[in-house]
């Protein structure tokens, strides 16, 4: 009897916690690539100030738009954020994302907008090189990504599994500037040298600020994070192919596009119209450590070595260019990119 | 028992859907699968190394295989056998690192000993002669944390085994040597490989070790394009070619069990004699409190070490917004268990105490099979046949039941094996119908073993995690996936700790509440 009472307690527990999440009308239910812990805050500024609730489901940019697709006869989620825009640039042209043209978008440059409007990037991210202060001297550091192959570095460089989509962005940003053939070989020599693959950029940061590697392939906001974990973390950042004849910095993208048939259309542009925004798009900035897309947004970090747009080299390579090579990617280099 | 058997309608009705949710996933898959270009899978399971990535696997789980029986069996004889002191509570204790998943035991010894760790960090060295992300590593901790297994069915089958057998071949002149390698061990052959097999299956579809060790292995493999990339063929593909193999382990492990499973001792006349230690008692108590230091004390601390790190109110306000996450994990895995216990139960019952061979081993294949696997498939076969589940928490519960209704209709048929069916019948002939008597005479009888079976697939879905961050449905995370995001997004944290902590005592106190019962010799047998 005791047992029974205890069972229906929990299963009345249970529901008591779950029916909310079903049954709010004012809803928006956001699929999230993105750390959670990052955008929370802008995330629950929004939910403040307009009063709907944010379900959010965070995972993998690749398990969310495999739901995506197969929930396309009734979609479950509103909002899709995505790490890059490769994965938003694929469920546009599959016909999965519904076009918007939000009037805060115009602010974002045309690069980072799909032409229909099917996603918009948000905030904006930096392929950079983290290295270790302490096992790299400032005048030896690698000026290109393409000095990574010197036997100097041979095992000391590490980069995030294809789990993490930037790292598919950035051979797919070499392989737009350098073509197919020099990136194959690039690949290969990185290999050949030893070139460490880890389960995510975190692992890459905490890796290399332990001195595990010298240097890490990843993106600004890492080495930010590890300073704030670790303030005093011998962590340097790097702005690689900055010289007259190096391809430039690749720059990615958070980018948000609203799933076609969902359930709280409203509620999706309205958290897209808020996360564009002055107030959102600061909070989101501000919460990820990215670079602003939009003028008048400081730049996090600039104190610490961070540049923002406009302030370095960048890789003269658009998003949608980066989206048509990442399938190719995945299949040449893919089983490379598993730990 | 009868080679083919009749099913009756009931008993059919309640074993069809269990055996649905089987089958429709994996072929569910096979399906998606079958859009790879066969060229083009050839190609990239040599960019893969496929076939050095299964080795590596068998590696991991021959190692774990011999690093848990290692752990567990010796601990298992001193315990039962010898006068080893505090041998109680050794025996009491011994069974309870399962209430920690190995996930959790890799994010304890990455803290302890990953480079930067506690351990170089004391040592003043940059790292360890042998690093933990190796097999090595991943089966140090999966041997650590399944140890139990072999633990459990040894030491029950040291209780049950009669010792007028030990002592006849002692009167024959024997040396205690030759009566430990003639008659006591070809005695617990039996429940040596069946522990031994349940720790070689759970290294083999093991996710979350290796997956935080970085140890390749096909779970990781499909994790990586489950996660990365939107290609559905590739990913499925390589959960079949699992599949097969997962098969072809189980039908070679039904092969070596149905060789091994003779006549059990039943019941003894009066307990085994003590061994007498003498001077090697110490060295025996040191060896069996270092084995519960390494598996059970040694993870508690360092997770109330990392929960201290945060001042309490922190940690307190950080676990209070968790409610509603440890309330998905609580729920549902009730309700798993519930519904495996109930359906093994209506099958045992109608279909007289056991399963026929074909759905045992089909069931099986669910135990068997990674989460991964289960949780890409059931996902997409659920959307196609029963959109209303996906994508709910029935989605997760049904995920449960399949990947753990072997160890229920194992508790059921272990519970149902003590009791003569005469017993019932005379109910029966006393004027009772089928459901009364049941209820009045078998019920009573086999409750104690049906607790245990609820408890043990209770415990098991509590933990789930790889097929489960694939079905859940969006806002709806467990415990486990929580510790699993901070886990990947900041490491092993305090607020992963935390979660950990929780998981594992919300765990552990069914357990203490199974063993203080005693009762024992129920575990997922395979």
């Amino acid at each position: 009897m005791k047992r029974t009472a205890i069972l229906l307690l929990g299963l009345g527990l249970g529901l008591s916690a779950a029916l909310p999440a079903w049954a709010s009308a004012s809803e928006v239910i956001v699929y999230s690539a993105r750390k959670e812990e990052l955008i929370r805050p802008a995330l629950d500024a929004f939910q403040k100030a307009t009063g709907i609730k944010v379900t959010l489901l965070s995972a993998k940019a690749g398990d969310l738009a495999r739901r995506i697709e197969m929930e396309k006869s009734d979609p479950k989620g509103d909002v899709f954020l995505g790490t890059t825009a490769g994965i938003a640039e694929l469920l546009r042209r599959k016909g999965l994302l519904a076009p918007y043209f939000s009037a805060a978008a115009q602010e974002v440059p045309e690069e980072f907008r799909a032409p229909d409007g099917g996603w918009v990037a948000l905030t904006g991210r930096v392929r950079v090189l983290i290295y270790n202060r302490t096992l790299a001297a400032e005048r030896d550091l690698p000026r290109s990504y393409f000095d990574l192959t010197d036997p100097k570095w041979k095992g000391k460089v590490a980069v995030a599994s294809m789990g993490e989509r930037t790292t598919v962005s950035w051979l797919a940003a070499l392989m737009a500037l350098r073509g197919e053939e020099a990136t194959r070989r690039y690949v290969k020599g990185l290999r050949d040298n030893g070139l460490k693959v880890l389960n995510n950029n975190t692992e890459v940061r905490k890796a290399v600020t332990r001195g595990e590697y010298a240097i890490g392939i990843t993106n600004h906001y890492y080495y930010l994070l590890q300073l704030q974990e670790d303030p005093h973390g011998p962590v340097g950042i790097l702005y690689p192919d900055q010289g007259p004849d190096g391809i430039g910095t690749p720059v990615f993208s958070i980018t948000a596009g609203i799933i076609k048939g969902a359930k709280h259309p409203d509620a999706a542009r309205g958290l897209v119209d808020f996360l564009l925004g002055a107030q959102g798009n600061r909070l989101l900035v501000q919460g990820e450590f990215e670079i602003p897309l939009i003028a008048g947004i400081p730049v996090p970090g600039e104190d610490k070595g961070v540049k923002g747009l406009g302030q370095f080299k960048k890789a003269r390579v658009t998003q949608v260019q980066l989206a048509d090579l990442e399938p190719r990617v995945e299949k040449l280099f893919g089983p490379f990119l598993i730990p | 028992m009868t080679v083919r058997r009749r099913w009756s309608p009931a008993g059919l009705a309640l074993a069809a859907p269990t055996a649905f949710f089987v089958i429709g996933p994996l072929g569910f898959l096979m399906w998606m699968g079958l859009a790879q270009e066969r060229a083009d899978f050839l190609e990239r399971a040599r960019d893969l190394d496929l076939l050095m990535v299964v080795g590596q696997v068998a590696l991991l789980a021959t190692l774990t295989t011999v690093w848990a029986c290692a752990l567990g069996v010796p601990l298992a004889w001193l315990t039962v056998r010898t006068d080893l002191p505090a041998r109680r509570l050794l025996h009491w204790l011994a069974p309870l690192p399962l209430a920690i998943p190995p996930y959790i035991g890799a994010l304890v010894y990455q803290i302890l000993l990953a480079p930067g760790g506690m351990a170089p960090r004391f040592l003043g060295t940059g790292s360890l002669p042998v690093s933990l992300y190796s097999v090595a590593g991943a089966a140090w901790i999966l041997g650590l944390f399944t140890y139990p297994y072999p633990y459990l069915l040894v030491s029950g089958a040291l209780e049950r085994t009669n010792p007028a057998l030990e002592e006849a071949a002692r009167g024959a002149g024997l040396s205690p040597r030759h009566v430990l390698t003639r008659v006591t061990l070809p005695l617990l052959r039996p429940s040596l490989l069946a522990g031994a097999l349940i720790v070689f299956l759970y290294g083999w579809a093991d996710f979350g070790v290796v997956s935080l060790l970085r140890v390749r292995t096909l779970t990781t493999i499909i994790y990586e394009y489950v996660q990365g990339t939107l290609d559905w063929a590739l990913p499925a593909a390589l959960s079949v070619f699992l599949t097969v193999i997962t098969i072809l382990v189980l039908l070679l492990q039904l092969r070596v069990l149905g060789r091994a499973r003779y006549t059990q001792i039943v019941g003894s006349a009066k307990p085994a004699p003590r061994i007498a230690l003498g001077a090697w008692r110490w060295l025996a108590f040191a060896y069996a409190w270092g084995v519960l230091t390494l598996t059970l004390l040694l993870p508690l601390g360092v997770l109330g070490y990392q929960v201290s790190r945060l001042p309490a109110s922190d940690m307190g306000a950080f676990v209070l917004t968790q409610w509603p996450y440890f309330v998905n994990s609580l729920w549902t895995a009730v309700a798993g268990a519930s519904l495996a216990l109930v359906i093994a139960l209506g099958i045992g019952w109608l279909e007289g105490r056991g399963l026929s061979r074909s759905v045992s081993g089909l069931f099986q294949v669910g135990y068997a099979i990674p989460g991964t696997v289960l949780g890409l498939g059931l996902a997409g076969f659920l959307h196609a046949t029963l959109p209303w589940i996906y994508a709910t928490p029935l989605a997760l519960i049904v995920a449960y039941l399949v990947l753990y209704i072997t160890p229920a209709c194992q508790a059921v048929k272990a519970a149902l094996a003590q009791l003569h069916p005469s017993i019932e019948e005379a109910a029966r002939s006393l004027g009772r119908g089928p459901l009364a008597a049941f209820r009045a005479v078998t019920l009573p009888l086999i409750k104690p073993g049906l607790v245990a079976g609820w408890l043990l697939v209770f415990v098991l879905s509590m933990r789930e995690l790889a097929a489960t961050l694939i079905v859940r449905p969006p806002g709806f995370d467990t415990l486990p996936v929580r510790i699993w995001i901070h886990a990947m997004d900041v490491g092993p944290e305090p607020r992963a700790a935390a979660l950990a902590l929780v998981l594992v005592l919300t765990i552990a106190l069914p357990w203490l509440v199974l063993l203080s019962r005693r009762l024992r010799g129920i575990s997922p047998s395979v």
